[in-house]
């Protein structure tokens, strides 16, 4: 099955502009709080992982054209759906039909805040030394794969300079596909802005990205 | 200020402040060099424990798609001009890193107290596409 993302912007053409808004404003509607609520709530469950969740999003097909909480909504449909734990009758007539399907864990109300700053950190012990270095060349993996990947399309196939070791963190691509943590050494790689954008690069422009050391080969 | 650029994490929650979306935190500075931006063009990756949720703008696809290609551009709409041998480095959050700018102290701001300088810090001075407001 062919994998595709509506989500890797950067470098897109794109000239609408930037709509600035006041600091304080957050949400622009009652739902959009729910939207946000619902998401952490059932990611709280366990039936799902953070990876899971962001490659429902980004292949959602009507992506472009749906709200940033409209999409949240959109991928924790089809996340329920797939695995049985509302149905479209369900979700039309806005009210459970049948006894709902267990679920691994649950998130009181009263544990909201603990939850929260606790967090999910996503580093894990090492296992073995790290394959590059501060300092070393890479080259990013070339060309499309068919999976949820956190190497942006911009910056596939590209000579950058190995900037920062950040440890051993969950692999997002095998986390996405349920194929466990698969931790792995995550680099900032930073690249110049010729490199990614040929001669009309900007003078004086670098850009970095996370990159775990699958994504990566010596240059 | 060496701990918070050393071990942003460990700094950030000595002042009380971690957990979901913050729990790998890199404190990067602004110098009269070179100035940083922050960006998600996966999605909308930003750290909550310290700046709350993000903005609409900084979730939108004009921002996601041109802030790695065209900072000065992106910085002209938000009212930013850079001189043009100020560094641009955009950073791209496509990890579970999450990255926070340390704005470029103001001039004339010698001899104030932490809380005088607080008040000059705004949100959008750090994820870049503000700087902080200049003493009254």
């Amino acid at each position: 099955m062919t994998y595709s993302t509506h989500a890797d912007l950067g470098g897109k053409p794109c000239a609408a502009p930037i709509v600035n808004e006041p600091e304080d404003a957050c949400f622009h509607a009652a739902w959009e709080a729910r939207a946000l609520a619902v998401t952490l709530a059932m990611g709280a469950t366990g039936s799902w992982n953070l990876d899971m969740s962001r490659a429902a999003r980004e292949t959602l097909p009507d992506y472009a054209a749906l709200s940033y909480y409209q999409v949240w909504i959109g991928a924790l449909e089809s996340l329920l759906l797939e695995r049985g734990l509302v149905s479209r009758d369900e979700l039309s007539r806005g009210h459970a039909l049948i006894p709902p399907l267990p679920v691994p864990r649950r998130l009181a109300a009263a544990d909201v805040p603990a939850s929260l700053a606790k967090g999910s950190p996503t580093e894990r012990p090492a296992t073995r030394p790290a394959r590059f270095a501060v300092g070393d060349v890479v080259r990013t993996r070339a060309g499309h794969v068919s999976h949820h990947t956190r190497l942006p399309g911009y910056a596939t196939g590209c000579v950058g300079r190995i900037e920062r070791l950040h440890g051993v963190h969950v692999f997002a691509d095998a986390h996405a596909q349920g194929a466990g943590e698969d931790p792995q050494w995550l680099y900032t790689v930073v690249f110049e802005g010729r490199e990614l954008w040929g001669d009309a690069a900007a003078s004086g422009l670098s850009v970095s990205v996370d990159a775990w050391e699958p994504y990566l080969e010596a240059s | 200020m060496t701990y918070l650029l050393r071990d942003a994490t460990a700094a950030i929650a000595s002042l009380g402040y971690s957990g979901r979306q913050g729990e790998h935190m890199v404190v990067v500075e602004n110098t009269s060099e070179r100035h940083n931006l922050v960006v998600c063009t996966l999605c909308s990756c930003y750290p909550w424990p310290v700046l709350g949720l993000p903005p609409v703008w900084y979730k939108s696809a004009p921002y996601r798609s041109r802030a790695v290609r065209d900072p000065r551009g992106v910085l002209a709409e938000f009212g930013v001009a850079l001189p043009p041998d100020v560094e641009i480095r955009v950073w791209d959050s496509t990890a579970e890193m999450r990255y926070l700018v340390l704005p470029q102290r103001p001039p004339a701001t010698q001899g104030f107290t932490e809380e005088q300088l607080a008040a000059l810090v705004t949100r959008d001075s750090m994820i870049c596409t503000g700087l902080p407001r200049t003493p009254a």
